[in-house]
C-alpha cells in the first residue's frame, strides 16, 4: 500500500519536472539565432509564403502564447509537427524511439553481462594478473573514441569477417516485421518469425557492441570498486570465521552488498546511451532518436526538439523510479514513505 | 591441550616499514578453560586471536615463526578447504562491533540458517539455490531453520520464531551481539573466541552479554578465549588470564593469583592504574612512558624502557618464561631463568 502511494507520488512529481524541462527547452530553442521558417520554406519563398507558414505553425503569436498552445496540445496528445518535413512528431517518435531503445537495451545488456563478471573477478583477484588484464582492457575501451571503434568494428566484423551487416536496422530487400512495439527483434519474436528475428539481431549486433564499450568500461570499474568495498566489510570476515565457503560468501553475500552500486551505474549508463547513441547511429546508418534529435536541432525544428526532450524526460524519470524501487528490494533498510 | 600457540611471530610489511606486531607469543588453553587475553590497544591481542582461525590479512601480514596448534594440528599449515572446515566445525568467533559484523541486507534467518548448514554439514551436501526445491533439500532446510530458532532461544532472544525473519537493523546492539553468538555457536564449536565482545555495547548490555557467555560456559562446557582491554571483564568471567605487552605475552596466571600477586612490573603497573572503591581523586598511578613503535621495538625485553626495575640484562636478552607455583608464568628477568 505504501509502495503504491509512493509510486503515485513519484509519478505525479514527474509533471512539474516535465513542465520545467519543456519551459527551458522552449526558451533556449526560441532564443537561439536562426531562421527555421526560411529554412523550411526554401530560398525562393516570398515573404507572403513565409508569413503564411509562420501563421500556420502559430509562430506569429507571442512566445508565452506559443508555449501554452504547445502544452495544451500536448495534453490532448498532439506532439506537434515538423516545420521541415511536415510529419507529425508523434509519428516520427514512434519510429525512431523504439529503434534507439532496442539498440540501448542491447548495448546495456552486453555491458552488464561482460562488465559485472569482469569487475567482480578483478576485485576478487585484486592486484593479481586477472585484475591487471581487466583494468588495462577497461582503460583501453574508455580511452578510445566511439567513432573510431565503430569504424574498426564495422570493418572487421562487417567487411573482413563478414559476420554482420555493416549498417541499417533490417535487410533492405525485405519488409521488417509488422509493427507492434516498433522494436524489430521484439516484433519478430511476437510474430514467431525467427528468420526475421535473426536478421534484426544481426543488424543490431555490431552497433550495440560498439555502443556498449564505453559503458562496459564504467560498469567494470564501478563493479570492481563496489565489490572491493563489500569485501572489506567486517561481515565478510565474520562469514569466513563462521566457516561459510568463500565461494558462497562471494556469490551470495558480497554480490548483494555490491548490487546497489552496480544497479545504479547500469541505470545511469542506460540513460546516457539512450541520449548519446548519435555517433553510432550515424556510422551504422541506424535510424534512431539520436540522429533525429541532431537533425532537428540543426534545422532548429522547434516541435520535434520539444518532443524529443520531453520523451527523454519521461524515460529518465521512469528509469529513476524503477531504480529507487529496486533499491528497496535489494536493501531492506530502505523504506518508502 | 586444546590450543597451543608457540612462539608466534607476525610482521606487517607496509610502505612505512616492517612492523613486528607479534614477537613470540606463547599461549596455552585446556579444554573447558575460560581465558582472558588482556593488553593495551595495539599490543597484538586481536592479531593473536585472528591467528587461531588463520584470518590475519596476508599480505601485508607475514608469519615468520611459530605454530598454532589446535588439538595438536597446525592451523597455519592447513589448505584453504581444510581451514574452511576447521573454522566451521571447531571454532566460533565473535567480534567487537555487532553492527558491522552482520550483513545488513540479509535477514537473520538467511545468515543464521547458513551458519547452521555450513557448520554442521559438508560443503557439498548443503542444498544450494538450484537444488533447493528437492524434498530432501527442503527437509534439510527446515531442520536447519528449527535449529536456528533453538539457537535464538539459547542466546536469550525472546520470540525467536518471529524475530528470525527480521533484519539486523531491527535489532538493538545487545541483541545483535546475541545473534552473532548464536551464529558462532551453530556448529557446537570447541572454542569460542570473543574479540572485545562488549566494547561496543553500553554498560548494562555488557553485563548481560558477559552473563550470557558465563551461562553458555556452564551449560555447554564451552572453552572461551576472551580478548579485552578491560580487567573488570576478566575478573568477572575468566579463570585464567594472559597479559600482553607490545606483541608478547608477559604473564599468565589464574585470575585470583594475578590480581592478588602480580609479578611482572607491567602487570603491577596495570593493576595500580585500576581504580578501586578506595581510590580518591588524583590518586591513580599510571605507567610512565608510552608503548613502543613496533617498527623499531626495543631490544631485549620490550618493556625495559618503561620499567622501574630495569637491569642490564633486560636491554639485551628477551626474558624467558619463569614458572612459579600454581601455573603462574612470568616472562621477566627479575624471576630467574629456569622454566
Amino acid at each position: 500500500m505504501t509502495l503504491r502511494l509512493y509510486l503515485l507520488r513519484r509519478i505525479l512529481l514527474v509533471i512539474p519536472l516535465l513542465i520545467g524541462l519543456s519551459l527551458l527547452t522552449f526558451t533556449v530553442s526560441r532564443i537561439l539565432p536562426g531562421d527555421p521558417v526560411g529554412l523550411a520554406a526554401g530560398p525562393q519563398a516570398t515573404p507572403e509564403i513565409r508569413e503564411a507558414l509562420a501563421r500556420q505553425f502559430g509562430l506569429d503569436q507571442p512566445l508565452p502564447v506559443q508555449y501554452l498552445n504547445y502544452i495544451a496540445g500536448l495534453f490532448q496528445g498532439d506532439w506537434g509537427q515538423s516545420l521541415y518535413s511536415r510529419r507529425l512528431v508523434l509519428d516520427d517518435l514512434r519510429v525512431f524511439f523504439p529503434a534507439t531503445f532496442e539498440l540501448t537495451i542491447a548495448a546495456v545488456f552486453i555491458a552488464t553481462v561482460l562488465g559485472v563478471p569482469a569487475g567482480f573477478m578483478s576485485a576478487v583477484y585484486r592486484d593479481k594478473l586477472p585484475d591487471q588484464v581487466v583494468r588495462v582492457i577497461a582503460l583501453f575501451f574508455v580511452s578510445f573514441p566511439a567513432f573510431w571503434l565503430a569504424m574498426i568494428f564495422q570493418s572487421i566484423l562487417g567487411v573482413t569477417l563478414d559476420w554482420f551487416p555493416i549498417g541499417k536496422r533490417f535487410d533492405v530487400l525485405l519488409a521488417p516485421p509488422a509493427t507492434i512495439t516498433g522494436m524489430f527483434t521484439v516484433d519478430a519474436l511476437l510474430h514467431l518469425d525467427f528468420q526475421a528475428f535473426g536478421i534484426a539481431l544481426s543488424h543490431l549486433a555490431t552497433p550495440a557492441l560498439v555502443l556498449s564499450f564505453g559503458s562496459l568500461a564504467s560498469v567494470t570499474r564501478i563493479t570492481r570498486t563496489a565489490v572491493l568495498d563489500a569485501l572489506d566489510r567486517d561481515s565478510v570476515r565474520m562469514e569466513r570465521a563462521l566457516g561459510i565457503p568463500y565461494r558462497v560468501i562471494l556469490s551470495k553475500y558480497v554480490l548483494r552488498n555490491a548490487l546497489i552500486a552496480i544497479l545504479t551505474i547500469v541505470a545511469l549508463e542506460f540513460g546516457w546511451l539512450l541520449a548519446g547513441a548519435v555517433l553510432v547511429e550515424t556510422i551504422f546508418d541506424f535510424p534512431g532518436l539520436g540522429l533525429y534529435a541532431v537533425e532537428s536541432s540543426l534545422r532548429l525544428d522547434f516541435e520535434p526538439i520539444m518532443g524529443i526532450t520531453i520523451l527523454y524526460g519521461i524515460v529518465f524519470s521512469l528509469i529513476n523510479i524503477a531504480i529507487d524501487i529496486a533499491y528497496g528490494i535489494i536493501d531492506p533498510r530502505i523504506r518508502y514513505g | 591441550m586444546l590450543l597451543d600457540i608457540q612462539n608466534l611471530h607476525l610482521e606487517f610489511r607496509t610502505f612505512d616499514g616492517v612492523a613486528k606486531v607479534l614477537a613470540g607469543v606463547d599461549l596455552q588453553m585446556q579444554r573447558g578453560d575460560v581465558v582472558g587475553l588482556v593488553g593495551e590497544t595495539g599490543c597484538g591481542k586481536s592479531m593473536t586471536a585472528l591467528a587461531i582461525p588463520n584470518l590475519i590479512p596476508m599480505p601485508p601480514g607475514v608469519i615468520t615463526e611459530g605454530r598454532v596448534l589446535f588439538d595438536g594440528e597446525d592451523v597455519l599449515a592447513k589448505s584453504p578447504a581444510e581451514l574452511q572446515r576447521f573454522r566451521a566445525r571447531h571454532l566460533g568467533m565473535i567480534f567487537q562491533d555487532p553492527t558491522t559484523n552482520l550483513n545488513p541486507v540479509f535477514s537473520i534467518r538467511e545468515q543464521l540458517v547458513d551458519s547452521v548448514l555450513y557448520q554442521r554439514m559438508d560443503q557439498q551436501t548443503v542444498p544450494g539455490r538450484w537444488r533447493g526445491w528437492m524434498p530432501s533439500a527442503r527437509q534439510i532446510r527446515s531442520d536447519a531453520h528449527r535449529r536456528a530458532v533453538e539457537l535464538m532461544s539459547l542466546v536469550g532472544i525472546p520470540d525467536g520464531e518471529r524475530r528470525i525473519e527480521d533484519y539486523p537493523h531491527q535489532f538493538s546492539g545487545g541483541m545483535r551481539q546475541r545473534v552473532l553468538i548464536a551464529m558462532a555457536l551453530a556448529g557446537e564449536p570447541d572454542l569460542l573466541i570473543a574479540d572485545e565482545p562488549t566494547t561496543a555495547l553500553d554498560v548494562t548490555i555488557q553485563a548481560q552479554i558477559l552473563r550470557l557467555i558465563d551461562s553458555l560456559v556452564k551449560r555447554l562446557g564451552l572453552s572461551v578465549l576472551i580478548i579485552t582491554h578491560n580487567l573488570g571483564v576478566v575478573a568477572q568471567t575468566c579463570q585464567k588470564v594472559a597479559v600482553m605487552y607490545a606483541g608478547k605475552v608477559i604473564e599468565t596466571a589464574p585470575v585470583r593469583e594475578l590480581f592478588k600477586n602480580p609479578r611482572h612490573p607491567y602487570t603491577q603497573g596495570l593493576l595500580k592504574a585500576l581504580p578501586t572503591s578506595h581510590t580518591r581523586r588524583g590518586e591513580l598511578e599510571g605507567i610512565p612512558g608510552t608503548i613502543p613503535n613496533l617498527t623499531r621495538p626495543p631490544e631485549g625485553c620490550r618493556f625495559h624502557p618503561r620499567c622501574s626495575h630495569v637491569m642490564e640484562v633486560c636491554r639485551q636478552v628477551v626474558p624467558p618464561g619463569h614458572r612459579g607455583d600454581s601455573d603462574h608464568i612470568t616472562y621477566c628477568h627479575l624471576y630467574g631463568e629456569e622454566r
